[in-house]
């Protein structure tokens, strides 16, 4: 797998609204339909290294009767990575797609 | 539910982070389970299928602790700004993120800034001293253009402090190319109670005083400050003008206005007041002292006898030292034509150096240390900015990767240094400024003179221009190098370190260097004061109580002598006192001898005469290595008998026995020896000069007396005080443990300053040192951590890798060691240069220096080496 996909797969899970870590797991999950899955211990130290670079913020929000969560959104630096590393990749792709021969419609 | 927290809790056990944080990883995780659990149970999971599934979560990944801690531990990353933010606002920013950075790493702050105001603290402290001996300018206008007159012997090329009238007379009637001369003298009380005296809370105190020509301040190009000082219109005031010291117009007169211009009463004696000299001024001749009242003293006369110490001239402009020199030769050579007693020949001789003929060399020679100490400090900075520059690395690269310019890199790191710099100066200037006054005390004042010494805005200034250069000049480097990392190898974990190991490893060869350089250094300093100061002094003035008696005006010459005798045969029959004697120029009093002794042809004086009364040399611990010394006796038997001293038996006789031999003082007084004695010190900065003590004739009056105590009991001065006014009444008595008043004049044997220059400076240089090479060996620890781990997986021995470390440490120790004897032996001929009577051949300072550095080092190198034994190859290998 490319470098950089794991990244580029958070990123992009938060980048409709902010999301706690489990939810970036599971949203990750259902959007691949299963073929990527994050176990917490390779997300959490990619998540505190995003947060880390300044990509992402994460904010702790208690919710009536809940345990407190902590909740990540994407900076404004983030949010152009995202744009960068997303026209990156979709130009991989098309590279990859290119050279193993599938058709475009 | 399974305790999901405790659970990632114990996995995380290896995290060791700030708690807070620590909490907040777990806390974060555990949620995480607790949602995978919900989660599975939701979709019907049995809960125990459950519980293993979601605990896989945390599976694998054996360095997960360590991974977390390395982002999380980090500092914070500068924001980076793709925006038109630029100029002061961007400034700003990375003031702000260098700030953060500090603040996030309190142990290299506290270290960084521990070294700048340590380092730039012994320098500001020894600047302050050495400012006013070394650099500052003298307070007279155009100090450069004047010159002390002193006369060197034809002969022995020694200069004599006293230059006869004769000689000023003629340089004032034939030498355009100098001024006329100024001269300052003691004054000439026609009796003691004239002497000008102030009523203190302690009884009366007498008014330090001395005369000066109209023309003096003139030639110094002083001005008043308040009021006028002396000018030719005042001929004819002689006496009667006066000016008095800044401090004591405060002192004195509280500073009244009203004063100047007017009369003035002290005791007795009324003087007119022109002005007041300005603050800070002190007289161009170490004998001045500090006078608080300054009185005009008549022109000299052609007729007058004898001569005045240290007359001052100011040279033309223009006119070179050498052509003023020969004019002045010349001049005194129209004198001395067709003279056999020829005095010699007058020197115009520097300010600087005759004001400070100790201290400066000496003052120069902890400079230079404390410029090695500032090396050293600069160096230390230079290593722990390497090393920082490393752990940011990682950052440094992916800011670059991101776009960053290196140009915004450094920009930071440089402010942080500029801040670290101007801290560690402000801190040391006010470290300085705090503890100068009980930093002084302990300072030999032989060191520094009359000097007014202190902290100023010039050391100020040196201070941060020195805190500041030496932090932005030695962190500049590393930034640079941190600026100039290959980006993609060092995000790959790879390179970019084998530079920075290299700079690091000349760095400690400089510090193990410099530090050699410095303790020896330190070494032949402290021996240099303790030979100035400790040269023994052949007397003792242990328990000793001196007595200065102020005779009553009205009193005879004869008159006082008996009082003298009245006094002295008081304290002979005092239990208390084990011997008792008096003489006329005791040592450490500054007095010149009382006579002299003419050479057999009657030309140079070759030996000074003292006058002592018997008891004397017991009273001050003399023993008589041959013969005798003066017994009660010889005052009526053998009024001409005298004691030689071991040199001036030497000069008189040669190798002959002098012990019942004759000599003639050439003043028509003939001795007879009858005992030999030590030679005495008479000034802490001088050799000895050969002596003959003699009994004084009967009318003088002036004798110092000196009382062997057998405690230094506290009563004991209060009563002889009481002692000699009921046997003298009247008299303005001074009664002092003559030790205490030999410290205070001289600062002769102060061992907490040998102790302080000595231990002080090395301690830091060593300190400094250990620092610097620990700081490098731990970098190189941390950078080959996985090289480490690859010996440890193939079989090396823990033992062998610090063993290793230890040696690669110790080869720097030893070049730095080589080059440090190098620059001792470069330095050994300039501090032979410098210093009085000083032995720099000294293999044992050099062994202890070599020795203790070394050990320091391997010290140092020792405890980060141990480091590596921790290594785990396992989790190295794996990271690979």
């Amino acid at each position: 797998m490319k470098k950089g996909s794991a990244e580029l797969l958070i990123l992009s899970a938060i980048e409709a609204r902010p999301r706690h870590g489990y939810d970036i797991a599971r949203r990750i999950e259902e959007r691949s339909k299963g073929t990527v899955t994050f176990h917490a211990a390779s997300l959490y130290p990619l998540l505190y290294r995003l947060e880390h670079r300044g990509w992402i913020a994460g904010r702790w929000t208690e919710h009536r009767g809940e345990r407190r969560r902590r909740l990540y959104r994407l900076t404004p630096e983030g949010r152009k990575v995202l744009a960068r590393q997303r026209s990156l990749w979709r130009a991989f792709v098309k590279a990859i797609d290119r050279a193993v021969g599938v058709e475009h419609a | 539910m399974p305790d999901w927290r405790a659970r990632v809790a114990k996995r995380l056990a290896g995290l060791r982070l700030d708690p807070a944080t620590e909490r907040e990883v777990i806390d974060e995780l555990t949620q995480h389970l607790e949602d995978r659990y919900r989660d599975l149970l939701a979709r019907g999971a049995r809960p125990d299928t459950a519980a293993v599934e979601a605990w896989r979560e945390l599976e694998g990944h054996p360095r997960l602790s360590r991974e977390i801690a390395s982002v999380r531990m980090a500092w914070p990353l500068a924001p980076i700004q793709h925006t038109a933010r630029g100029g002061l606002p961007a400034l700003w920013d990375d003031l702000v993120f260098a700030w953060r950075r500090l603040r996030h790493a309190p142990g290299f702050t506290v270290t960084a800034l521990l070294t700048i105001t340590l380092t730039v603290g012994v320098n500001t402290a020894i600047l302050s001293i050495a400012d006013a001996v070394l650099f500052r300018p003298l307070p007279y206008a155009d100090a450069d253009e004047l010159a002390i007159l002193q006369v060197r012997d034809r002969k022995s090329g020694a200069q004599s402090t006293l230059t006869p009238y004769s000689y000023l007379h003629a340089i004032n009637a034939a030498c355009p190319s100098v001024s006329d001369v100024g001269g300052l003298d003691p004054v000439q009380w026609p009796s003691p109670a004239a002497m000008p005296r102030i009523d203190t809370p302690d009884g009366p105190a007498s008014v330090p005083t001395m005369a000066v020509t109209s023309n003096y301040f003139g030639i110094l190009g002083v001005l008043a400050a308040r009021g006028r000082l002396f000018n030719d219109n005042d001929a004819g005031r002689e006496g009667r003008a006066a000016v008095l010291s800044h401090a004591a117009w405060l002192r004195i007169f509280g500073g009244d206005e009203s004063v100047v211009g007017n009369t003035i009463t002290l005791g007795t004696a009324t003087f007119d007041l022109l002005g007041v000299l300005p603050p800070g001024f002190i007289f161009p001749s170490p004998f001045a002292g500090r006078p608080s009242l300054v009185v005009l003293r008549k022109p000299f006369g052609p007729e007058e006898q004898g001569g005045t110490f240290h007359p001052i001239v100011r040279i033309a402009k223009g006119v070179s030292r050498e052509r003023a020199q020969a004019e002045v030769e010349a001049a005194a050579s129209t004198v001395t034509a067709g003279v056999d007693e020829n005095p010699g020949v007058p020197v115009l001789n520097d300010v600087r150096t005759l004001l400070y003929p100790v201290g400066r060399p000496i003052m120069r020679l902890l400079l230079a240390a404390a410029v090695f100490i500032l090396l050293l400090g600069c160096a230390n900075l230079a290593n722990m900015m390497l090393v920082r520059g490393r752990r940011g690395l990682t950052d440094t690269a992916v800011r670059l990767a991101l776009g960053a310019s290196r140009g915004r890199l450094i920009r930071p790191m440089f402010l942080e240094a500029l801040m670290l710099g101007l801290g560690g100066a402000l801190l040391a200037v006010g470290l300085t400024a705090v503890t100068f006054d009980a930093l002084l005390r302990q300072v030999p004042p032989v060191a520094y003179g009359r000097a007014d010494v202190g902290v100023d805005y010039r050391v100020l200034l040196i201070a941060l221009a020195m805190g500041l250069t030496c932090a932005t000049a030695f962190g500049i480097v590393p930034a640079w190098r941190a600026a100039g990392v290959d980006a993609i190898a060092l995000i790959r974990r790879r390179g970019g370190r084998g530079s920075q190991v290299r700079i690091g490893r000349p760095l400690v060869a400089l510090q193990v260097a410099i530090a050699v350089a410095v303790i020896f250094g330190a070494i032949v300093a402290g021996r240099a004061f303790v030979s100035v100061l400790n040269v023994p002094v052949g007397f003792s003035s242990d328990r000793v109580v001196r007595v200065e008696l102020g005779m009553p005006a009205d009193l005879s010459r004869a008159d006082r002598r008996a009082a003298i005798d009245r006094v002295v045969d008081a304290l002979a029959r005092r239990p208390d006192v084990e011997a008792v004697g008096a003489a006329g120029a005791v040592p450490f009093s500054g007095r010149a001898p009382d006579a002299g002794v003419r050479a057999a042809d009657g030309g140079a004086l070759v030996v000074g005469l003292i006058y002592a009364l018997p008891g004397y040399f017991e009273a001050v611990g003399l023993q008589p290595h041959r013969g005798r010394t003066l017994v009660p006796g010889d005052r009526a038997a053998n009024p001409d008998v005298a004691v030689l001293s071991s040199s001036a038996a030497k000069t008189l006789f040669g190798d002959r026995d002098p012990i019942g031999a004759h000599f003639d003082d050439g003043r028509g007084r003939r001795f007879q020896v009858v005992g030999v004695v030590g030679d005495v010190r008479n000034f802490v900065d001088r050799e000895t000069a050969p002596l003959a003590y003699a009994m004084p004739p009967p009318e003088r009056g002036l004798l110092t007396i000196v009382a062997k105590t057998r405690t230094r009991a506290p009563g004991v001065l209060s009563e002889i005080k009481a002692d000699a006014r009921r046997t003298v009444p009247g008299a303005l008595t001074t009664v002092e443990w003559w030790e205490d008043g030999i410290a205070a004049n001289t600062g002769y044997r102060n061992p907490r300053f040998q102790t302080l220059v000595l231990s002080g400076l090395a301690a830091l240089a060593l300190g400094l040192t250990a620092l610097g090479i620990f700081s490098v060996i731990a970098y190189l620890v941390a950078a080959r951590t996985r090289e480490m781990g690859v010996r440890l997986a193939i079989g090396a021995s823990p033992r062998s890798l610090v063993g290793l470390l230890l040696r690669q440490a110790l080869a720097p120790i030893a070049i730095g060691l080589a080059a440090g004897l190098v620059l001792i032996q470069w330095g050994k001929q300039l501090a032979e240069a410098q210093l009085f009577k000083v032995e720099t051949a000294d293999p044992l300072a050099l062994i202890a220096a070599s020795v203790t550095v070394v050990l320091a080092g391997a010290a140092a190198a020792y405890w980060p080496a141990r480091r590596a034994t921790k290594i785990n190859p396992v989790d190295v290998l794996r990271a690979e």
